[in-house]
């Protein structure tokens, strides 16, 4: 009994150290990038939230000012609000309509004709192009003396548009970029999503007697719902740190017509120097995202299926 | 952890090793000693510095330290080894490096590292190196930001270099020592002058029957330069157009500045009439192109396309103008908008970084462009009108062999010049004020609403600076 109580013991220790040795390595394997995290990410991370407690032109010594960065950035800052203005504009022009867009191209590209993978690569082409190049030859199209855009208008009797050089047309063209620059990424997922639908239940509503609008309507929709769900945040997040496209081709201007939140945070940080107050601005929008993902998370329960 | 001597190097024992090891390079790299603390940003190793051969360590300097050892040291032939950074592209970038040729031709063994940085990014560069602590020792700076970088106290002063290098201010226009100095320091060299005055196409003036005036005591009045502007646009053909970036020099035309002396007030109806008044040149009067077509073609190509009659810019399109083909172009001074007939010049100016480790050899090199021999490189082909005085009258800038024949107006413009603002804080508020201006330019906003909505911004900003500069 003594024995087999000192044998079991002896074995729960075995056990227990290797159990522990085990441990031990698998804290060495993942020590390399949880280092590199805390070194590249939480650290900065935590950096920029003191600093957005200072008021820092990265220059001079910081000094501390609490929360004023904050309270000047929700107070009294009027470019700041219309950047945010402009911001949510932006996210409600190009999300939507590149999410409409990508499920449509999707559905045409799901379907089993000869070439369509050639026209799957086409369409995701603008994804893997770069933004820079992109935005400038967008910016030649909707040159208001050359640019073909207004050409075409032309041939169809609309008049030429001052695009951007406009106040009111300048966004609607950086929305428009920004459409056929993202679309292809979201028919890619669309197209998983699609293929990722079993046959059977097709087959089953057709046998129920359900048009194409109807499989559409009560198999396809419900069914995607998960890819619309991961695509409308990813989009969200993505449209409020749009920058590329808008440096190359707006700067912000004409005006402050299309300065959004991220071009004005790096105009603030990385042009005035004021690295406390672009801090702040910074960890403003880290909440904003937060908050907006929380949302519709939280409303994803009423029109997500999982299955 | 112990590796087994199994003779067999698993997997699992690479990888134990590997975590081991990579752990081990961090916590080495983590506790390595850190670099000493100073007051003065510490210079750390630069390619220029790495491959300069070892010398005994210089400590960052003081400012009147530095200023004194530049002046004490720099007399003498001197072994530099420097980063120098500029950002006009060429030709003027061209003639920078020819000078660093003759300076290391003169001074054997210099080792000068050229950086050219974009003028888009350069003002961001340059601040991001400073803010390193690694800035290079002579670079470029916008005129309007000396204030900037000076009240931070990143450059040396000059005054000493200008004393030791035997550089008389009475050779160079007074207005390059005014324009450069910060309280009681001159803080920058201005090695050339960008003044502005109108470009005009002769052809198109003889075809009109238009003369164009030759002094600045005959320069047209804002009616004549419609009047003309009128009879100069037909077809595609504009009258007259403006380098849209002049928001600093056209409130002086109408016998203004953007702020008084106290920086206590912005806006004054005056300023707002003067940028009306340019405005409808395009959009009421239709003698002007319109701001997209100016930002998306350009001035240039519309001046030296024959789409363009008079042109409001720098001496800086000298080159590119004399390259066009057939073109006949001449000076002429800016007209009397609205009261006065002000100019404005851009300053090429440079300073010394106070974290150089070498404030002798820099100030060597800084003060040879100063020199006869360098400012006539500069001067050559006269898209720069050097700084220097004697030059400037020469046949290098001004030769009326060459287009233009009334290169003097140049000259004489900087006896006309109006001031732009000169403020601790002037690239934030430049880009405060700019994108209203772009909107008055574009016709979307009557000047005076544009400028009034830009109101809070620069009222706190001028705030700012009133506190750190107190009276101009």
């Amino acid at each position: 009994m003594v024995s087999s109580i000192g044998t079991a013991s002896a074995r729960t220790r075995r056990r227990g150290g290797l159990r522990r040795h085990e441990a031990i390595e698998g804290w060495l394997f993942v020590a390399p990038i949880m280092l590199g995290l805390l070194v590249f990410t939480y650290g900065p991370t935590l950096a920029s939230f003191v600093m957005s407690l200072m008021r820092w032109d990265g220059l001079t010594p910081p000094s501390f000012v609490g929360l004023d960065n904050y309270v000047t950035l929700l107070t009294s800052d009027d470019v700041y609000g219309r950047s945010l203005a402009n911001t949510a504009y932006f996210a409600v022009g190009s999300v939507p309509l590149s999410m409409l867009f990508g499920l449509g191209m999707a559905l045409l590209v799901n379907q089993k004709v000869p070439g369509v993978t050639l026209f799957r690569a086409l369409f995701f082409l603008p994804v893997v192009t770069s933004s820079v190049a992109i935005g400038l030859v967008w910016a030649w199209m909707f040159s208001s003396y050359y640019g073909v855009i207004n050409g075409v208008l032309n041939l169809v009797g609309i008049p030429s548009l001052p695009w951007l050089g406009s106040v009111a047309w300048a966004m609607p063209a950086v929305i428009i970029v920004s459409i056929w620059y993202r679309v292809g990424y979201d028919m890619v997922l669309f197209l998983a999503g699609l293929q990722g639908i079993p046959e059977q239940l097709y087959e089953a509503a057709k046998i129920d007697g359900a048009n194409n609008w109807q499989l559409f309507r009560h198999v396809t929709l419900p069914l995607l719902s998960p890819t619309t769900f991961f695509i409308l945040i990813i989009s969200v997040i993505g449209s409020f740190q749009v920058f590329n496209i808008i440096y190359v081709m707006t700067k912000g201007g004409p005006g402050y017509a299309t300065s959004v939140y991220i071009y004005y945070l790096y105009q603030t940080a990385f042009q005035h120097f004021k690295m406390g107050y672009g801090s702040a601005m910074a960890f403003v929008l880290f909440v904003l995202l937060a908050g907006l993902t929380l949302i519709q998370w939280k409303a994803a329960s009423r029109w997500v299926f999982y299955r | 952890m112990k590796i087994r001597a199994t003779g067999r190097f698993s997997r699992r024992t690479f990888l134990q090793a590997g975590s081991t090891g990579t752990l081990g390079a961090v916590l080495a790299a983590c506790s390595a000693p850190s670099a000493p603390q100073s007051s003065a940003p510490a210079p750390a190793a630069t390619s220029a510095s790495a491959a300069a051969p070892a010398t005994a360590p210089t400590p960052a300097p003081t400012t009147a330290a530095a200023a004194g050892a530049a002046s004490n040291q720099a007399a003498k032939p001197t072994k530099v080894s420097l980063q120098f950074l500029y950002a006009d592209g060429p030709p003027q970038k061209d003639k920078l490096e020819l000078v660093v040729e003759r300076f290391k031709a003169k001074n054997p063994g210099s080792e000068i590292e050229n950086i050219w940085t974009p003028w888009g990014e350069f003002e961001s560069k340059i601040i991001t190196m400073h803010s390193g602590g690694t800035p290079p020792d002579f670079h470029q700076i916008d005129d309007d930001a000396v204030p900037f970088f000076a009240m931070r106290d990143l450059l040396l002063p000059v005054d000493a270099v200008l004393k030791d290098h035997q550089i008389d201010r009475k050779d160079y226009h007074p207005m390059i020592w005014d324009l450069t100095t910060v309280q009681g320091n001159v803080m920058a060299l201005t090695l050339a002058l960008k003044p502005r005055a109108y470009l005009y196409n002769v052809e198109m003036f003889e075809k009109a029957g238009i003369t164009a005036p030759t002094t600045w005591s005959d320069a047209w009045s804002s009616d004549q330069l419609l009047e003309n502007a009128k009879k100069l646009t037909q077809g595609d053909v504009f009258g007259y157009s403006w380098d849209y970036w002049i928001w600093d020099s056209i409130p002086a035309m109408n016998d203004g500045e953007h702020f008084p002396p106290d920086w206590s007030d912005y806006l004054e109806p005056r300023y707002a009439d003067a940028y009306q008044w340019i405005a409808d040149l395009a959009y009421k009067h239709k003698v002007a192109p319109p701001f997209d077509m100016r930002t998306q073609i350009g001035e240039l190509k519309l001046f030296t396309g024959g789409k363009l009659a008079i042109w409001n810019t720098t001496v800086s399109n000298t080159k590119q103008l004399n390259e066009a083909q057939g073109l006949k172009w001449d000076v002429m001074p800016v007209a009397k908008i609205l009261k006065s007939a002000k100019a404005e010049s851009s300053l090429f100016t440079f300073a010394m970084a106070k974290a150089t480790k070498d404030p002798a050899g820099t100030a060597a090199f800084a003060s040879f462009f100063m020199g006869e021999e360098a400012q006539q490189i500069l001067a050559t082909g006269g898209d720069l009108m050097p700084s220097k005085t004697s030059v400037q009258q020469s046949k290098i800038f001004a030769d009326p062999d060459r287009q233009p024949k009334n290169a003097k107006i140049w000259i004489e413009s900087l006896e006309q010049q109006g001031r732009w603002p000169f403020l601790y804080n002037g690239i934030e508020l430049r880009d405060r004020i700019k994108p209203m201006v772009d909107l008055i330019w574009a016709g979307q906003m009557p000047a005076k609403e544009a400028l009034e909505q830009a109101r809070p911004e620069v009222m706190a900003l001028l705030k700012v600076t009133q506190e750190k500069m107190g009276q101009r």
